[in-house]
């Protein structure tokens, strides 16, 4: 109680911040660099487990031998597509739900694409979706289940077996009487964009891209969505695609019940693609587990809508979806399986009293049995970004001594200079014995420079509009002149600096160490905040950003200020990105020159680009906002912050 | 018409007069229709009615009864009812696919009263026949307090006889309805213990739970009325109506045939009437029997077929007498020719649909399409709307659209929901144009509720109860309620002549779920932990800071137990010092005087 309070003992504190900080703020990063890394050994995650009775999983014997139909569906699907390969067969989609006895609908939309990119162009869209009425109950819930349609001239996997395995199973579910929940079918045209424009209809929420007409039928607040992707009619494993819009994930408890029913249909369960380990306890164990939660954070990291599922997870829907996947010299499995699969899902679903509400919502999964909580991953994240509060406090502590040091005696200051053992610390204080003199600049001396930097994300945020106007008479195509505007947008921002120099008098130039300490301290507040909601995001920005925006000081040392920079350079938002781009290809895509490897990551630079505007416009995302308007302005403060005090 | 009747009822009182020694003239009738619907389902309808020619003012009446169930007419008679209209129902009506069905329910429970006149105290009687009903029903009609109860002005009118102090005075009116109302066989066996032959015989026989409740949707009614007793209506009665409605779907689990038989749809033949009856009949709508492609055919064959037209709409009755068969028992069969085709089903004239719009926990709406599918007719139409008091309404945002224009409602009683004391009632008449959509929405909000106002699945959402839309349609189609002034099916074949009357349609909308935002009830544990850890760092601190009095103290003063104690004796050591000085002075003081 009296630690505050008492003087010694804050004076002991505040002693010991100035004094150890550098050392308090790396052993912090590293600390919590490696304990989050370690968090996907066994020992330190939990293994999964249904939270919700109510599910049952698995209690039921499945009745569905429906093989032979599902068959059927496959191969008259697949005689119809190769009719006309670039259309949907909408009627006859529509026409077999409608033989099925269904309420069918088709859901006309049309939407544009933001940035003109294909100019003011409508894009034509249909939907065609089924209800089927559940007899136990008057239409309140209902449960989804969705295959977006791919042609088969698609570049994607395809989805014909899926489309196929619903029409059967819509078939098995009506000759039951125990539903409790309508089931909807939806089949999409246009990926998420379809689904996007079918829920914002299903909701009544109005869009202004994406324009729909209302829908005929509805079955009332949707419980849970299940989105199959299934290529073929065999198929040996599933991948489960959890990743939503602005990182989302469904509850744990329909991903734990979703393996769970795979897993006892033969199925072999995968996540990114990623075998569990068959030894999690050994090193190996722990390195696949490691890499399978970095993917996973790798694709939550953006806030991309993935698939299907990932709009469903806005509307507060439990959503994920199921990739067949065929895999080399596995046992392959025809339709009973998958149907059963499906039919054991639904029937847990079923069997939901109330929403989706218990288990988790915030975790990282290093393997389909293990998880890592919200709980788990925030220590090891704070303790990652303690470090620049730390340094935040020791910078103000500075600023307020430089005051005081005018008024202590001789005597002291020298103590404090011995024990001041690092040269970065010195170097400070020679400055601060420099600027002792000097009146105290107030906080007020750095807001005009936080305003800028502020003007300059705005700026970023609304220019691409701008860009694309004026590429037009240039002939450059949109994704180009987003790319090229953002450069040079990004280049003059590297000027700022020299501007502020020239037109700040040297007086009312602010305080480097205030500065920092508020950039610092709105670096945590925005990394934070992004780690409520997308924990990966938060973590990739403080892993690269926290290290090195804490060891920046205005250097008179010309070598020192230009290794300063580059280090700042490297983590800007524009180069990051690149970085990003490069590191995905070299995950993605065997590229042995390295030369023709960073060409075309840049050259690829463009799709995540115009991407992010796209998906921020459509569907809502928040990644491209928070870029622009939390962690460029940001890093803009620290860019300024080298150049200002010297 | 008249003589025959008191004839009969003559008859009947005689014989009951012998075994009570007073007069009970009451009639009963039991009766069954079956249409097989467009869209493959099979709606059976069955009607109990039974007819009591007592007054229905006279208290002393429901003292002695005969056919009438005493259970019930004895609360009826306490709590000073009129007219009574209670519906138990699992699954909705479909009416975009189904038509019209006999009797409107909403799913759930649904309970609307009027009281008779000078009834004191209206509604502590309403609390006191809902609680009373509750245990009569076995159904949850005790939540029908007056958070969940309202006095509509324009929907409902007495269907019954009735003076014309009622019929325009709705303070004598309580509407009510549960929609989250599950309704099971516990529901279903205190309902058939009413019946005068229970289910020992006549078609009360049908009620197995095991086949009733296997279906698309179930229907339980009681409805109870006063009637006119003669052509002028000089004199009135009490009616009971039981109704049971029930829609099958054979083609499910047939391969697609739409065929049916008393077997397959309750699971036994029917062997004979309940004795007590008047008239056992089973109808069968052979309407839609007409086209050679796609036909069924009855066996037995029926004992008379009869057409009756009624507001334009021709329709095709097959009749059977349970009375006049033998009693190797009946097992009435259709058996089609062919599979059901499905298509786009044939709406009726009007028919709605209703569902929430927007998401999240702060706000959304409710949207009501009404569809008047008719090319010519306009339609005047009441739209009531009951949302419960923790779903804020706003008023103002109330739009009325028909096929995207806006246009204003002809009228509207509104009545302001208020918190945990009366629920938000809202009725507006309304013109659908021949041929259009009209879309009712309003906006609310969605509100946070106290802790312990929650049920226990608390994330399972809130209903709002259905929306009830009343008519009057000029012609029939697609319609099959019972004429105001008749109280049996068997009098739909009697229509000839009703072409010109109007025909009052009541058609009930989707119930909703709405969720509100709950709280993680696991949380109070944790809060209670993190409140105390905040108090006692927060609190405590600021506590020790501003009542604490800072005083400086001279460090080299370093003062510990052992000291004080030496303080102590040096002062006292003092203190005797200096009594002894003082002596000492006194006495030389003293020796100075001496």
């Amino acid at each position: 109680m009296g630690l505050l309070t008492n003087p010694t003992s804050r004076a002991t504190i505040v002693g010991s911040i100035t004094r150890h900080n550098n050392k308090i703020c790396f052993l912090c990063y590293v600390v919590g660099l490696s304990w989050f890394l370690a968090l996907a050994y066994q020992e330190l995650n939990a293994g999964t487990y249904f939270s919700e009775n109510a599910l049952l999983p698995g209690l039921v014997r499945s009745q569905f031998y429906g093989d032979s139909e599902a068959e059927g569906y496959y191969s008259q699907l697949k005689s119809e597509l190769n009719k006309d390969k670039n259309i949907m067969p909408v009627k006859w989609i529509y026409n077999q739900f409608m033989d099925l006895g269904l309420d069918v609908y088709i859901h006309n939309f049309t939407f544009r694409y933001p940035l003109k990119i294909f100019g003011e162009k409508q894009i034509p869209g249909q939907n065609v979706y089924a209800i089927m009425r559940a007899s136990r109950a008057a239409s309140t819930e209902a449960l989804v289940l969705t295959v977006p349609f791919r042609t088969v001239t698609t570049v994607m996997d395809k989805t014909h077996g899926g489309l196929a395995l619903m029409l059967t199973m819509a078939n098995h579910f009506r000759k039951s009487s125990y539903w409790a929940k309508d089931i909807i079918f939806v089949v999409t045209e246009h990926e998420y964009i379809g689904m996007q424009a079918w829920l914002d209809a299903y909701h009544e929420t109005k869009s202004e891209l994406i324009s729909s007409n209302s829908l005929e039928g509805h079955g009332g607040s949707i419980q849970a969505a299940i989105n199959l992707e299934v290529p073929t009619n065999k198929i040996s494993s599933f991948d489960f695609r959890l990743e939503g819009l602005n990182g989302q994930l469904p509850n744990l408890d329909l991903f734990n019940l979703v393996v769970r029913i795979s897993r006892q249909e033969g199925f072999d369960v995968l996540l990114k693609e990623q075998h569990d380990p068959y030894h999690p306890e050994t090193f190996e164990g722990y390195l696949q587990n490691l890499k399978t939660m970095f993917l996973m954070m790798w694709t939550q990291a953006p806030g991309s809508a993935n698939n299907n599922h990932g709009v469903f997870l806005k509307y507060n829907i439990e959503a994920l979806t199921l990739v067949g996947k065929k895999e080399k010299g596995k046992h392959a499995q025809g339709y009973g399986p998958m149907g059963r699969t499906v039919e054991g899902i639904f029937r847990s679903l079923n069997n939901l009293l109330e929403r989706f509400h218990q288990s988790f919502f915030f975790y990282l999964l290093p393997s389909t049995s293990r998880y890592v909580s919200i709980g788990l991953y925030m220590p090891p994240f704070a303790i990652m970004v303690a470090g620049s509060l730390i340094k935040a406090v020791a910078m103000w502590i500075s600023c307020t001594e430089t005051v005081e040091e005018g008024v202590s005696t001789e005597k002291e200051k020298k103590e404090t200079d011995q024990a001041n053992g690092e040269s970065v610390q010195k170097n400070e204080v020679k400055d601060h014995k420099e600027e002792k003199e000097e009146e105290r600049k107030g906080l007020l001396s750095v807001i005009p420079i936080l305003f800028i930097t502020q003007l300059f994300g705005l700026l970023a945020y609304f220019s691409p509009d701008f860009f694309v106007d004026l590429g037009m008479p240039l002939h450059l195509h949109v994704a180009e002149a987003v790319h090229y505007g953002m450069l040079a947008l990004f280049l003059s921002s590297l000027a700022m600096p020299r501007f502020l120099k020239r037109s700040l008098s040297e007086k009312s130039r602010p305080d480097w160490k205030l500065l920092k300490c508020v950039s610092l301290i709105v670096q945590g507040l925005v990394l934070f905040s992004i780690a409520l909601m997308n924990i990966s995001l938060a973590f990739f920005l403080a892993a690269v950003m926290v290290p090195v925006c804490v060891a920046m000081w205005p250097s008179n040392n010309r070598v020192v200020q230009i290794l300063h920079a580059s280090f700042l350079l490297l983590i800007s938002p524009f180069l990051l990105l690149y970085i990003t781009v490069v590191a995905n290809q070299m995950m993605t895509e065997k590229v042995a020159d390295v030369a023709s490897l960073l060409v075309q990551s840049w050259d690829h630079m463009k799709t995540p680009l115009i991407l992010g505007m796209v998906e921020s416009q459509l569907l809502g995302s928040w990644t491209y906002c928070v870029i622009c308007l939390g962690i460029f302005p940001n890093w803009l403060a620290f860019w300024c912050l080298i150049w200002i005090g010297s | 018409m008249a003589a025959p009747m008191i004839m009969r009822l003559f008859f009947a009182g005689s014989f009951l007069s012998l075994i009570s020694g007073v007069h009970v003239a009451d009639v009963f009738n039991e009766e069954l229709l079956i249409k097989p619907l467009d869209s493959g389902h099979v709606y059976a309808h069955f009607q109990f009615t039974t007819k009591w020619d007592i007054d229905i003012q006279t208290q002393q009446n429901f003292t002695h009864y005969g056919l009438f169930p005493k259970s019930l007419g004895e609360v009826l008679a306490k709590y000073s009812v009129h007219e009574l209209h209670l519906s138990l129902t699992q699954g909705l009506w479909r009416h975009r696919i189904w038509g019209y069905p006999v009797v409107s329910a909403p799913p759930g429970a649904e309970l609307w009263a009027w009281f008779k006149r000078d009834t004191t105290n209206i509604d502590k009687k309403w609390s006191d026949l809902v609680n009373a009903l509750s245990g009569l029903f076995c159904a949850s009609l005790n939540f029908m307090d007056k958070t969940a109860t309202v006095s509509p002005k324009l929907s409902f009118r007495p269907l019954g006889a009735a003076d014309q102090w009622i019929a325009t005075n709705s303070t004598y009116l309580r509407y009510a309805a549960m929609p989250g109302e599950m309704v099971c066989t516990e529901n279903l066996t205190p309902w058939k213990k009413l019946l005068p032959c229970d289910t020992k015989a006549g078609l009360s026989t049908f009620f197995k739970s095991g086949k009733l409740y296997d279906t698309s949707y179930h229907s339980l009614g009681v409805y109870y009325k006063s009637v006119c007793t003669d052509a002028e209506c000089d004199t009135t009665g009490v009616e009971l109506v039981q109704s049971l409605a029930v829609v099958y779907e054979p083609p499910v689990r047939q391969g697609g045939k739409q065929d049916w038989s008393f077997k397959s749809l309750f699971g036994r033949f029917l062997t004979n009437s309940c004795p007590v009856a008047e008239a056992s009949h089973i109808l069968v709508d052979i309407t839609g029997n007409k086209t050679l492609a796609y036909h069924f055919h009855l066996s037995p064959p029926p004992d008379r077929v009869e057409t009756a037209t009624r507001g334009g709409d021709k329709r095709k009755f097959a009749i059977y007498d349970a009375k006049k068969r033998p009693p190797s028992g009946l097992n009435l069969a259709a058996k089609y020719n062919r599979n059901v085709i499905y298509k786009q089903p044939q709406p009726p004239q009007l028919h709605a649909h209703r569902f929430i719009t927007g998401f999240g926990q702060e706000n959304g709406g409710i949207v009501t399409m009404l569809f008047n599918t008719d090319p010519k007719e306009n339609l005047t139409v009441i739209y009531m709307e009951m949302v419960p008091w923790f779903i804020k309404m706003y008023f103002h945002t109330l739009k009325v659209e028909i096929d995207g224009m806006q246009e204003n409602p002809l009228h509207i009683h509104y009545v302001q929901a208020k918190d945990r004391q009366q629920p938000c009632l809202m009725e507006v008449i309304l013109k659908l144009p021949a041929n259009t959509t009209t879309k009712v929405s309003i906006d609310f909000d969605r509100t946070f509720l106290k802790w312990t106002e929650y049920p226990p699945d608390a994330n399972h959402g809130f209903y709002v109860t259905s929306a009830v839309v009343s008519t009057v349609l000029s012609h029939a189609g697609q319609y099959t309620a019972l004429p105001q002034h008749s109280d049996k099916l068997i009098s739909l074949l009697s229509l000839n002549d009703d072409i010109s009357s109007e025909f009052l349609l009541r058609i009930h909308t989707e119930t909703l779920l709405v969720s509100l935002p709950t709280p993680d009830f696991s949380m109070p544990y944790n809060v209670i932990c993190l409140a105390c850890t905040v108090v006692a760092i927060g609190f405590g601190s600021v506590h020790n800071l501003t009542t604490r009095q800072f005083i400086e103290v001279d460090p080299t003063k370093n003062k510990g137990f052992l000291s004080n104690i030496k303080d102590k004796l040096k002062r006292k050591k003092k203190e005797t010092d200096a009594k002894v000085h003082k002596e000492e002075k006194s006495d030389s003081i003293e020796e100075k005087k001496s």
